[in-house]
């Protein structure tokens, strides 16, 4: 087993607990998930398919203790609605804004979470996934929250889930988080990844949608240029949901987002814009797991990539219906931009279809700057490299159009323009 | 102001321009007809600054400047101006965040103070007037999903917008029906002023009835073949290019 997945903080439960330390269920998990590491033989398998571009030297070389509690922090800009704060995993109630919220919502860090709040959200203790990272996650989160939707309840006003990474030292940090919508619930969630910190880190959450139920996430990776990132989101839409989802990868050396939605019910669907930029030697991997468990569901698929330097951006987007899903609509659309000649992008979309009648397309683009988009700028009068920079910006910036609100739309352009006006 | 002499490029091997020679004098509006493939469209890109166009031979002086040594950006920000026959549709970038990148870039270029964005703002409702182009196409990605006509006044709106002092319209006309083509001569005409050139580059001479020009050039064989007055562009309407000289007039 690698010395990363042993470097268990043994040492961490004396100094600072562990959210639900001493609550039996949570122990009998914990111990279970790390029995689990220690009979792995590996991070992944690095002949699966969904693994076989990952460095997983760059993860598996490191022993890398628990990130201690922040000694301080960045500062976060104000804002207007309710936010959850951690920083390296742990909860900053000090940076938070826990109240404000609407009716019939409520949220929890896991930090303050009794036995009883483990025992109702049971969910949070089973693994996301069957890879060694999952069981990692699971041993030692210590950052999340659940967040939680009654039937009806509608939280129009974007709420945040904001993770710095800040210590600079070797360490690592987890959270893991359950996120659920009640019937016909409605849920705006920006989550951003921000701050200078190095080491490791890993993220899971689960999200389930109830009929009818709608979900708007912005999610922004800002991380700086040493952290690397293990992340999961599973996402499970029950019939006539809709989880519309922006997803900015725009920091980190390492990083991989595993996306799996599971279509459960009939009318549900899912609308995802995710879009890479990356430089120096950025690494990162989309993995796109898409199920159509059932007929008359909805994909719709846009994938993005900008990578200049020799960065490598890489998709694996994998999308299924399932034998009886008739009548589904599937589309999973990746267009993506090569910056230098040592940049590198490996676009892999499938798509598997054992029902019938149904809609699917896909395809795949790689391709250099518009010269004669870039010749226009430049004729009317803007710098070569204001134009190159225009281009590459608006490459993603369509996918960001569609951000219901407009000041998570604001930020996200933003967020995207100071990524691009800073590319090698 | 602007002096091209003996002029020879070459496209991807092929020798377009062979010779070519002309002279616009400030406030003048000199039209260059000619048929397919003469190398019209050539002269504008060569006078723009775009890639893939290689000079052989000649030079290029605009207002005593070596236009042929100045990037794009720098020709644009001189005066020069080009107005596209095909506008590239450019999605994601907002046309009124491009026009005031343009407008002051081209300002900054010349040590003048940036617009800020009311000032921007005022200039920008004057000159959409003129052209009768909705506000709401300035909301839009440059020429998304504008029609063929709205992409040509769009040009033109452009044109007003940054007042260059030549400006290069590369078949205009084209695509035109009749009411968009009287809008975007009249966006022409109301540019014309002493100190601005223009050069008409256009397969007929319909456009010619409503932008009267000082000056008709028959570009053939890669150099001006005939020159003359505007009734030059009246004969080639009667009757057709075959008859006109090979050699440069």
């Amino acid at each position: 087993m690698s010395s990363m997945l042993l470097a268990a903080p043994a040492a961490e439960d004396t100094r600072a607990p562990l959210p639900g330390t001493g609550v039996a269920a949570v122990e009998l998990a914990r111990a279970a998930a790390r029995a689990r590491l220690r009979d792995a033989h590996a991070l992944a398998d690095p002949r699966a398919d969904t693994w076989r571009y990952m460095p997983l030297r760059a993860l598996e070389s490191q022993a890398l203790p628990a990130a201690p509690v922040p000694a301080g922090m960045p500062a976060l800009e104000a804002v207007q609605g309710p936010r959850l704060v951690f920083a390296d995993g742990h909860f900053i109630a000090s940076a938070s804004v826990l109240e404000g919220l609407p009716p019939g919502v409520r949220w929890l860090p896991l930090a303050r979470m009794q036995a009883a709040d483990w025992q109702r959200h049971a969910r949070l203790l089973e693994r996301e996934g069957e890879a060694a990272p999952d069981d990692w996650n699971l041993a030692y989160a210590r950052g999340g929250c659940v967040l939680e939707l009654a039937d009806g309840a509608v939280c129009a006003q974007p709420l945040e889930i904001v993770h710095i990474a800040v210590s600079t030292g070797a360490s690592a940090w987890h959270a893991r988080s359950l996120v659920r919508l009640g019937r016909g619930a409605r849920l705006c969630l920006r989550e951003r990844l921000l701050g200078a910190g190095a080491g490791v880190a890993s993220l899971r959450t689960c999200w389930q949608l109830g009929d009818g139920a709608r979900l708007d996430l912005v999610q922004q990776q800002q991380a700086g240029p040493a952290l690397r990132l293990l992340r999961r989101d599973r996402f499970t839409l029950a019939a006539g949901s809709l989880l519309r989802l922006h997803a900015l990868e725009l920091g980190a050396a390492l990083s991989r987002h595993e996306l799996a939605v599971r279509l459960d019910g009939t009318a549900a669907a899912v609308e995802l814009r995710q879009l890479s930029v990356l430089d120096a030697r950025q690494h990162a991997e989309q993995v796109l797991d898409v199920r159509h468990a059932v007929g008359d569901t909805r994909s719709d698929l846009r994938c993005r990539a900008v990578a200049a330097a020799r960065a490598r951006a890489v998709l694996h987007g994998a999308v299924r219906i399932e034998p009886g899903a008739d009548g589904s609509d599937a589309a999973l659309d990746t267009r993506n931009l090569l910056l230098s000649g040592q940049a590198e992008v490996d676009a892999r979309p499938t798509m598997e279809i054992l029902a019938d009648e149904v809609r699917a397309a896909h395809g795949a683009s790689v391709g250099q700057i518009d010269a004669g988009m870039l010749f226009y700028l430049r004729a009317r009068g803007i710098p070569l490299a204001q134009a190159r920079a225009l281009l590459v910006a608006a490459h993603g910036r369509g996918l960001l159009a569609d951000i219901g609100d407009a000041r998570l739309r604001a930020g996200a352009e933003a967020a995207l323009d100071a990524r691009v006006a800073a590319l090698e | 102001m602007l002096s091209i002499d003996n002029l020879h490029v070459r496209v991807a091997g092929k020798e377009i321009l062979k010779g070519l020679s002309l002279t616009v004098g400030a406030g003048e509006v000199h039209a260059v007809m000619g048929p397919n493939g003469a190398g019209k469209s050539t002269l504008g890109y060569v006078l723009a600054g775009r890639d893939g166009y290689e000079v052989s031979a000649g030079t290029v002086h605009f207002e005593g400047r070596d236009l042929l040594a100045m990037e794009p950006e720098q020709r644009a920000a001189a005066g020069v101006f080009l107005a596209f026959q095909y506008p590239v549709e450019i999605p994601g970038v907002n046309n009124t965040y491009f026009l005031r990148a343009a407008l002051n870039a081209q300002r900054r270029a010349r040590g003048e103070d940036e617009l800020d964005s009311v000032q921007f703002l005022r200039r920008v409702r004057e000159k959409l007037k003129v052209l009768e182009l909705p506000d709401a196409l300035l909301q839009r990605g440059v020429n998304e999903g504008f029609s063929g006509g709205e992409k040509k006044r769009n040009e033109i709106f452009q044109m007003a917008l940054l007042e260059p002092k030549l400006a290069i319209l590369d078949e205009t006309d084209s695509g035109l029906d009749i009411d968009a083509l009287r809008q975007v001569a009249a966006g022409v005409n109301a540019q014309r002023a002493p100190g601005r050139s223009f050069i008409v580059i256009t397969h007929y001479q319909r456009l010619l009835d409503y932008i009267r020009p000082d000056a008709v050039h028959v570009l053939a064989g890669g150099r001006i073949a005939a020159s003359g007055g505007p009734e030059l562009a009246h004969r080639l309407e009667a009757e057709g290019y075959a008859g006109l000289p090979t050699e440069a007039a």
